[in-house]
């Protein structure tokens, strides 16, 4: 009797220890997150959230995926190729205007109405001394519908000028320098590293920053995933959001390790790299506000079809 | 081969005279240009690109894609050749359908196929796949219309079956177009390929251009760029060779032609 009490006891002990190690793995198989992103500094929060380990101290497996095109992450998200994607704010909002169940779940770079990290830069020989000038000029933008070009309609419309009498052409940011010292522009939409380069390299001049005319902070990049991903996993989506937040706290605390971490996801050659102004800020929360100052830039530019529900847009 | 580079090389005049200009023209006007690159530069770019691996893995990576996609092609535009070019109701039924889907470049498909299979070699695989099922389809179905009917009715009074008509008769004769256009394919494969890379995959040569490009290191995007046409012309080569010696006995020109 009393040996069957013991092999009873030694079964259930057995058992027990079995479940809690397994329970104990577990809890220790980190999660596996797939992330697309593209070659911005605006994605310094997430770099250096990798780099010094705030994502893996909240049990987070971060791949990072360099994408050049960020217009083709929503299609992948949806196909589940990746778990997150770091879009454009146009982008984000154009593909749940199109259809697409997609949620914010955090923010990157974001942008102010001080900031003077964009601007539009124009061959020396042009002089713009009124938003009226723009009128009958062709302008280089990153991409139709990129944030630079909807940020830069957004001035011309807030100054009362038609968009429509301005040629816009697309022009990938490497060409830019040469495109407008061919003069195939008048001037390119642009931000940095390429704006101080064409400006030394006296190519071009800063002739608007556009961004004086936004009431606010606005987010440049969010974070987003596909509705269902989220419901589905809502403790590794605030554990990245989190993660992404100490980023934002170390971003400025030492420079070297900034642009190490930003070098290692950005293969740009060492002496732009050392030397490109990285002026920006970052912000992992969205406040609805922010999120809120895009729709109706885009509205007034017509790029939104639907009435997009905007507490229904960032995960909460 | 050296008798083909010595034979023609009056050919190789142009091009080394635009690299030595180029260099020249880089030399004696120091711009800024994230876009261009010297000859100089770009040789280093392409020792840079062997060394850390970038050159081999995404070489691999693309022609793993584009050899699986064209063998799904391959294999299905064989298959539905053969049966529009035996059966006179599936060439009817399909060639309205054919005349319409034919002419949609298989770029166009990029989007779609991205959304259903996402990133990596998946989407390649479909898009190569059906660029290439075209010619595949078309040259059997022709190839097969075009065999000697006397063939066919000897194949026939033998007691062939179908498949021993097929297998026996049919493919061997209809091999020499078959490998024209698996040479077509092999090329238009790499293109679509690389392609995809550009435009959507972030896998293979296509997107380490872009990648080299976003990193403002033109040297690197030239000399894959420079890389992707010797594969090209190498994959080419290779072939026009085979197709020399495997058909040969059959199109006596085309030997010496190779």
């Amino acid at each position: 009797m009393k040996q069957k009490l013991y092999a009873a006891l030694a079964i259930l002990c057995a058992g027990v220890f079995t479940l809690s190690l397994q329970g104990a793995l577990v809890a220790q198989t980190p999660a596996k997150l797939k992330v697309a992103y593209t070659a911005t500094s605006d994605f310094a929060s997430g770099f250096i959230a990798q780099e010094a380990g705030h994502f893996k101290k909240r049990g987070l497996e971060v791949e990072f995926q360099l994408i050049p095109l960020n217009s083709t992450m929503p299609a992948a998200l949806q196909s589940g190729s990746i778990d997150l994607a770091g879009t454009t704010l146009p982008v984000f909002l154009q593909a749940v205007d199109s259809g697409l169940d997609l949620v914010a779940i955090a923010g990157s770079g974001t942008t102010l109405p001080s900031d003077q990290n964009f601007a539009i830069v124009v061959k020396p020989d042009i002089t713009i001394a009124k938003p009226e000038d723009y009128a009958g000029k062709r302008i280089g933008v990153p991409g139709l519908g990129a944030f630079l070009h909807v940020l830069f309609q957004n001035w011309l419309l807030e100054k009362g000028v038609d968009i429509k009498k301005v040629t816009f052409v697309e022009v990938s940011f490497p060409q830019m320098a040469d495109v407008l010292r061919a003069g195939n522009v008048d001037g390119v939409i642009t931000g940095e590293p390429i704006m101080s380069r064409i400006v030394q390299a006296k190519i071009g001049k800063i002739a608007t920053y556009f961004n004086e005319v936004l009431k606010g902070e606005m987010p440049i990049i969010v974070y987003s995933s596909t509705r269902k991903w989220y419901e589905a996993n809502k403790a590794t989506a605030n554990a990245f959001r989190d993660a992404v937040a100490d980023g934002v706290k170390d971003v400025r605390k030492d420079d070297a390790f900034l642009r190490t971490s930003i070098g290692k996801y950005i293969k740009l050659p060492p002496e732009v790299l050392q030397t490109m102004p990285i002026n920006g800020q970052w912000r992992a929360e969205i406040p609805q506000e922010n999120m809120a100052r895009w729709i109706q830039i885009m509205e007034k530019q017509k790029m939104l079809r639907t009435k997009l529900d905007l507490k229904k847009l960032v995960a909460q | 081969m050296t008798a083909a580079l010595t034979k023609s090389w009056r050919g190789w005049l142009l091009p080394f005279s635009v690299v030595i200009g180029a260099e020249a023209w880089f030399l004696f006007n120091p711009i800024l240009s994230d876009t261009l690159a010297a000859p100089s530069k770009i040789i280093r770019g392409a020792v840079e690109t062997m060394m850390d691996g970038t050159l081999l893995r995404t070489t691999y990576q693309t022609l793993f894609g584009a050899a699986a996609g064209l063998f799904i092609g391959m294999a299905a535009g064989t298959a539905c050749g053969i049966v529009i070019g035996l059966f006179w109701t599936a060439d009817r039924l399909s060639s309205w359908s054919v005349e319409m889907l034919r002419p949609i470049p298989s770029v166009a498909l990029i989007p779609l196929s991205l959304l259903t299979f996402g990133y990596g070699y998946r989407m390649e695989y479909a898009v190569v796949a059906w660029a290439t099922f075209w010619p595949f389809l078309i040259l059997t179905q022709h190839a097969l219309k075009q065999i000697d009917v006397r063939l066919l009715e000897v194949s026939r009074l033998m007691g062939f079956g179908i498949f021993s008509r097929i297998f026996k008769i049919m493919l061997p004769a209809a091999a020499p177009r078959l490998f024209t256009a698996l040479r077509l394919a092999v090329g238009l494969s790499l293109v679509v390929a690389v392609t995809v890379e550009i435009a959507a995959n972030p896998q293979g040569l296509g997107y380490g251009l872009m990648v080299a490009q976003e990193s403002l290191r033109p040297d690197r995007m030239f000399a894959l760029l420079i890389w992707v046409g010797l594969l090209g012309w190498a994959l080419n080569y290779i072939l026009v060779r085979l197709e020399g010696r495997l058909f040969a006995h059959r199109a006596p020109g085309l030997a010496a032609d190779a």
